[in-house]
């Protein structure tokens, strides 16, 4: 039993409080991601799991045991930095071992773990070299072997990616979910501001905001049932279109067919739940610009009443800025109310 | 393609122009530069191409009888054993006191590095008060601190019953260089530690925390990864103390002129006293002392090359991938 909890966690620096009483389980062998905007307490939260940043209130524990008071390196954690925090001088070999041999592990012992972290992430070839003679990737790749050798109940990642170029972040992303794979039962809690990296890597995401927890869930839970306007916008790319609803009218005056949207103030709909019409439809608007992603087309378009709107397309789809488009709701479509929480009344609508 | 207007253009245009015109199109900067470049020209250029001429001179500097005696200067020097006692003792004073500095300043930077600490600034301040304050006010102070007449490290030494008589820190020939020497390194430590200091703000605080998470404690983190991080600079740094050590002129010359019985006589004072003769000396051998000046410069940049060389090992010895 090796997983997480967080029992009401928050975190003051003076009069400030910037996380704001979390709750979170994770368990063992878990994937889980937290996400969220610049600012949100992500990385502090990871810090405080880490035992780098004192917990103000409430518990962590990891593997049942209650950490708060524990010295990081008792915690069972083991944690990857966004600059990789290599040590500059040591060769790859010593920088992974260099925990071990400081407390007093055999020196054959150090060896057959660093050796066996070198296998696992194809490090064998650089194992004398120093960082600065290696890729990008291949330190992170060294950083995460420095983390696999203290053999941690969990791994702790701040945004590993962020430093790489978008190619190479793609390459170690694949990376990472492998490894997950091949250490099994091993938990791991990763932090980043990308939405894309929180989607494919986890098996859950945390979407915080401001020092709370937003919502809890799978990728696609979060993907297709939002809790609420944030997480809405947050998740998925583009952005959820949203629109302002009075008395289930759209500002334009017209009633859009979305059952249930009476009671709601925000209509909102995803770029690939806009489907084009000839005529007719629920939403209609001229196009400012074209994205052409090779596997799909963008339409930023504005609507009659001046917001900007983005719709998907299928490959190939010829569209020309300035041109008139109409288009049906087509697909899921989520009601917020007031408040910005979802009302879970919507009811799908499939295509007509 | 409006992306790319904001880029300059290329600076081809520019080089191409004649050196008059883009002089003449910078005439107000060049203005600027003269005042400084006039007092570097007088002060500095002059005076070093001046000495090589003045070393072949037999000449007092005081009057317009110049005699071309060529390398006879430098024949004199080598057989004076004042010159070569004030080349020795130079060399010993940087020897003694730029490892002791630095050693110093390392220790105290560490210490001072800790953020736990909550008064490292005052700390800071307070170690670097002697650097500021003129060798002239540090001279006299020492004077009456080190005095055998009732000063007050005397009084300290005799009540705590250390020592039975007064010690003459600064009037006895065997002691005298080590007191100057303790005087220098304690009001120039304060460079060294703020060198020292700015070294380990290149230590990214995620090693620290990397090493929390590995479990490495307090002393193992200084000696294994602080240390090897920063003991690059200790060339640089050991290389400026050593320059500023060799310039202990104002020091020497406001404690002990020297003595006692040129007990203290480094090179800069044995320069200064065969140039211009002050009331105690002889008479005045401005070509002479040219010849001293020119032979220890030599031996200085012979040092540097050495250590410049030194550095370009070591940087070799450590390839990267660039």
């Amino acid at each position: 039993m090796s997983g997480v909890i967080l029992n009401n966690v928050k975190k003051r620096y003076g009069a400030v409080e910037v996380i704001k009483g979390v709750d979170i389980e994770i368990g063992e062998g878990e994937f889980c991601v937290f996400v969220g905007p610049s600012g949100c307490g992500k990385s502090t939260l990871l810090r405080m799991i880490a035992g780098l940043e004192e917990i103000s209130s409430g518990d962590v524990q990891i593997g049942g045991r209650r950490v708060n008071d524990l010295d990081p390196k008792d915690r069972g954690a083991a944690m990857v930095f966004q600059t990789y925090a290599l040590y500059p001088h040591m060769d790859v070999a010593r920088n992974m071992g260099f925990g071990l041999s400081m407390n007093g592990w055999p020196r054959d012992e150090v060896d057959r773990r660093v050796n066996e972290a070198a296998r696992i992430l194809q490090l064998e070839p650089y194992l004398d070299r120093k960082p600065r003679q290696l890729s990008g990737g291949q330190r992170q790749r060294v950083a995460i072997g420095r983390a696999i050798v203290r053999d941690p109940e969990v791994f702790l990642f701040d945004e590993p990616l962020s430093n790489l170029d978008a190619e190479l972040r793609v390459a170690t992303r694949l990376e990472i979910a492998k490894l997950h794979g091949t250490l099994e039962n091993s938990t791991m809690i990763y932090v980043t501001h990308d939405q894309v990296e929180a989607m494919t890597l986890a098996d859950k995401i945390v979407v915080l905001r401001d020092g709370r927890v937003e919502q809890v869930g799978a990728p696609m839970d979060l993907y297709e049932t939002p809790d609420n306007l944030f997480v809405a916008g947050f998740i998925g790319s583009p952005k959820m279109n949203f629109m302002a609803l009075d008395n289930g009218r759209l500002p334009d005056g017209t009633a859009p067919a979305v059952p249930g949207a009476a009671g709601a103030a925000t209509l909102g709909v995803r770029s690939d739940a806009l489907r084009p019409v000839e005529s007719g439809g629920d939403v209609a608007g001229e196009i400012t610009v074209v994205e052409q992603l090779g596997d799909a087309v963008f339409a930023h378009f504005r609507t009659g009443w001046g917001q900007e709107m983005v719709a998907r397309f299928e490959p190939g789809t010829r569209l020309r800025a300035g041109e008139s488009v109409r288009f049906a709701l087509a697909g899921r479509t989520h009601l917020f109310d007031a408040e910005g929480r979802a009302l879970r009344a919507a009811a799908e609508r499939l295509t007509a | 393609m409006s992306a790319y207007s904001d880029i300059p253009p290329p600076p081809d245009e520019a080089r191409q122009r004649p050196l008059g015109q883009r002089l003449r199109e910078h005439r107000i900067d060049y203005l600027f530069l003269l005042p400084g470049l006039a007092i570097f020209g007088a002060f500095v250029v002059w005076p070093l191409f001046a000495a090589n001429w003045f070393a072949l001179l037999d000449w007092s500097g005081f009057d317009s009888r110049q005699v071309f005696v060529g390398l006879q200067n430098y024949r004199d020097l080598l057989g004076d054993e004042f010159f070569r006692a004030a080349f020795v003792r130079s060399i010993l004073f940087t020897a003694i006191t730029v490892p002791l500095q630095m050693l110093l300043g390392l220790v105290l930077a560490v210490v001072l590095n800790n953020r736990l600490l909550k008064l490292s600034a005052l700390f800071r301040t307070m170690i670097f008060l002697p650097v500021v304050t003129p060798v002239a006010v540090i001279a006299i102070v020492m004077a009456l601190m080190l005095s055998p007449f009732n000063g007050p490290i005397n009084d300290l030494l005799q009540s705590t019953e250390i020592v039975q008589r007064a010690v003459d820190f600064l009037g006895s020939p065997q002691l005298v260089m080590w007191s100057l020497a303790g005087i220098y390194v304690w009001k120039w430590t304060g460079v060294t530690l703020i060198y020292w200091l700015a070294a380990l703000q290149t230590v990214p605080d995620e090693l620290y925390e990397a090493c929390k998470l590995d479990g490495v404690r307090g002393w193992q983190v200084t000696r294994y990864v602080i240390l090897p991080i920063i003991a690059p600079f200790a060339v640089v740094i050991g290389l400026i103390s050593a320059i500023s050590a060799l310039n202990v002129f104002p020091l020497i010359q406001a404690t002990t002129q020297g003595g006692p019985f040129f007990a203290s006589e480094v090179m800069e004072v044995f320069i200064f006293r065969t140039a211009f003769a002050p009331p105690s000396g002889t008479f005045p051998q401005l070509g002479y002392a040219s010849a001293a000046g020119v032979l220890f410069g030599l031996a200085v940049m012979g040092l540097t090359i050495l250590q410049v060389l030194a550095v370009r090992h070591a940087r070799r010895k450590e390839p990267t991938n660039g």
